[in-house]
């Protein structure tokens, strides 16, 4: 196809149709692109009963919003969802493709760049135009060094990093315009099936709505260490607990706590992050916190490069006395 | 049943940090001659789920597929060493550090030219690039279904069933054979390799291919460049909290994060 224009986002929804956060995210990231193309922005919604929300994504800032509605759309399913984002693509013809670096954005990106036999970099996080084209930056070796990716061919995608942008707030009463179409599914050609989704069990504040996160990392030792971080963060306000990969791989706590590359990406105010050595995997998941705070006792450890505050000491001997003063402080 | 485990070697991530630098003339990572080779994590994972689909289903023969351009043998042998079967390398000096759907291109030729296959089973993403796209793009070009992050895996001859772990929760998926699955660490620790493991694997000669005995690679230009890699700069401006004490530096710790209105 020729005379591509503009920027496609591909919009993620739950199940019950509200937006997911990385819709907004990927808009701002959009919008940065728009004005320096000069070209508009579209969205895709995909899902069962999302044409409710379209409304929603145009005062977001979009200009156009192709919707693809229908039950078999309800559970994202490669299958079903790669020929819909086609079908969007085909009439919107854009310049750049933009999906979330989520479960089922990445499990999508790369079938469709195959499928569109066209270029995709993943988990970026630095979205620029160049010469009229996107360069896309994004983590290696987890954050060590910075990888810039050029696409030679259109549409060029790109799967956007989660907290990467800060999301789009609604300005009502926007006007754009809504486009339904039809994903020409045929069902017989489908090999794959959704069985069930079960529900996360979370107890207290999930992890990404936190606005102070406390983790702990291979050196707690065991999960009595976890016991003492729990006690921290019960003290303080919407803040719970998080854990590296090292750790919930030794089975200190629940796998589901795990922030990094391949785990929950958290941006709170507050990220106290105690016995890690701030592998670049795990602040892949965190570096967009606003304060972190190490506790190590490992002077050298990299964490202290990337923190605000640090203390050099065992968390054995530091953390009873902080919880102490931070049980006080929030008393008085 | 036939399933055949994509295993990429890459350099030891647990090397410290110092040992890699940023070549930016050649926009790649030069890699300290001391760093050792590994497997890369999440392969260990893919092997150890053929593994136990292989110990539930009689008859099934595990074969580990490697594109690289320097395959130690002691290293990209290890999932032979922890039960498969057959190794069969891809070596070519430029494939490997190219566009990740090219490389996807070049592994489908190759598991042509191995033949009928069931399952494949790869790892989530590689430990040194992290894109997590080789895999489904491979799916694609091999025209089968994909299921992503398995957590949890059973097959049987006709199909194969997944745990992933989703935003909200854990979702169950399953699709028709042939198919591919990418298996994520919350799979459960890989085993071990057996000392009979380990002599097994010696005896094993793989079967090596270079480009040329791939059918369909085309000369065409690749889907994505890299234009520059480079170590970004850290502002190291860290507050240390220090006191006489542990205990002491912990209480002035929580007095300044108070100062800054942070607690």
């Amino acid at each position: 196809m020729a005379g591509e224009s503009g920027i496609l986002v591909i919009g993620e929804t739950g199940v019950d149709g509200t937006l997911r956060s990385i819709t907004n995210e990927m808009i701002t990231a959009a919008q940065g692109l728009s004005a320096d193309l000069g070209e508009p922005i579209s969205a895709a919604l995909i899902g069962s009963g999302v044409s409710a929300r379209a409304q929603d994504v145009i005062d977001l800032g979009a200009d156009t919003v192709y919707v693809v509605d229908g039950e078999q759309f309800t559970n994202y399913l490669n299958e079903t969802y790669t020929p819909a984002v086609i079908a969007v693509a085909q009439q919107a013809n854009p310049r750049i493709i933009l999906i979330g670096h989520t479960p089922n954005g990445r499990d999508l990106g790369p079938y469709l760049a195959v499928r569109l036999q066209t270029g995709i970099a993943s988990d970026t996080s630095g979205l620029n135009i160049v010469d009229g084209q996107l360069q896309a930056a994004r983590s290696v070796a987890g954050g060590q060094f910075r990888q810039v990716v050029s696409f030679p061919k259109m549409p060029a995608i790109a799967t956007v990093h989660m907290k990467a942008y800060d999301g789009a707030e609604s300005q009502g009463g926007r006007s754009g315009q809504v486009v339904n179409v039809d994903a020409g599914l045929d069902a017989s050609t489908v090999r794959s099936r959704f069985v069930k989704h079960e529900d996360a069990q979370v107890e207290g504040i999930r992890l990404e709505d936190a606005s102070i996160v406390v983790t702990g990392g291979r050196g707690m030792g065991d999960k009595d260490g976890f016991d003492e971080l729990y006690k921290l963060s019960t003290l303080l306000p919407a803040a719970t607990v998080g854990a590296t990969r090292a750790a919930t791989d030794s089975g200190y706590c629940e796998q589901d706590l795990m922030i990094g590359i391949t785990g929950r990406v958290v941006s709170p105010d507050l990220y106290f992050a105690i016995a890690l050595s701030g592998a670049s995997q795990h602040m892949a998941g965190c570096s967009g916190s606003k304060n972190i705070v190490a506790i190590n006792r490992d002077p050298e450890a990299n964490i202290f490069t990337e923190s605000r505050f640090g203390v050099v000491g065992d968390y054995k001997q530091v953390l009873p006395a902080l919880i102490e003063e931070v049980g006080k402080l929030m008393e008085g | 049943m036939r399933i055949i485990v994509t295993v990429k070697q890459v350099p030891d991530p647990e090397a410290p940090q110092s040992s890699f630098t940023a070549d930016r003339a050649n926009k790649k990572v030069a890699v300290a001659a001391s760093v050792p080779a590994a497997v890369s994590d999440y392969d260990t994972y893919a092997t150890e789920a053929a593994l136990r689909v292989k110990d539930a289903v009689s008859d099934t023969t595990v074969s580990v597929v490697s594109l690289g351009e320097d395959h130690v043998l002691d290293v990209i042998k290890r999932p032979l060493a922890m039960g498969a079967d057959d190794l069969y390398l891809v070596q070519d000096p430029d494939l490997p550090n190219g566009d990740p759907v090219t490389v996807a291109a070049a592994l489908a030729a190759a598991i042509r030219n191995i033949g009928e296959f069931d399952l494949i089973l790869s790892g989530r993403q590689s430990s040194d690039l992290d894109q997590g796209i080789v895999a489904t793009a491979l799916a694609a070009i091999l025209d089968i279904p994909v299921l992503t992050n398995a957590i949890a895996i059973e097959a049987n001859g006709d199909e194969v069933q997944i745990d992933r772990i989703v935003d909200d929760g854990i979702d169950t998926v399953a699709a028709r054979l042939p198919a591919l699955v990418t298996v994520s660490n919350e799979l459960g620790q890989p085993r071990y390799a057996t000392m009979r493991g380990i002599m097994a694997a010696r005896r094993v000669q793989p079967t090596v291919w270079g480009k040329a005995d791939l059918d369909g690679m085309s000369a065409a230009d690749p889907f994505t460049a890299v234009v520059d890699l480079f170590a970004p700069e850290k502002s190291a401006n860290v507050e240390m909290i220090e006191g006489e004490s542990p205990a002491e530096a912990a209480k002035a710790l929580a007095l300044r994060l108070r100062e800054e209105r942070l607690i």
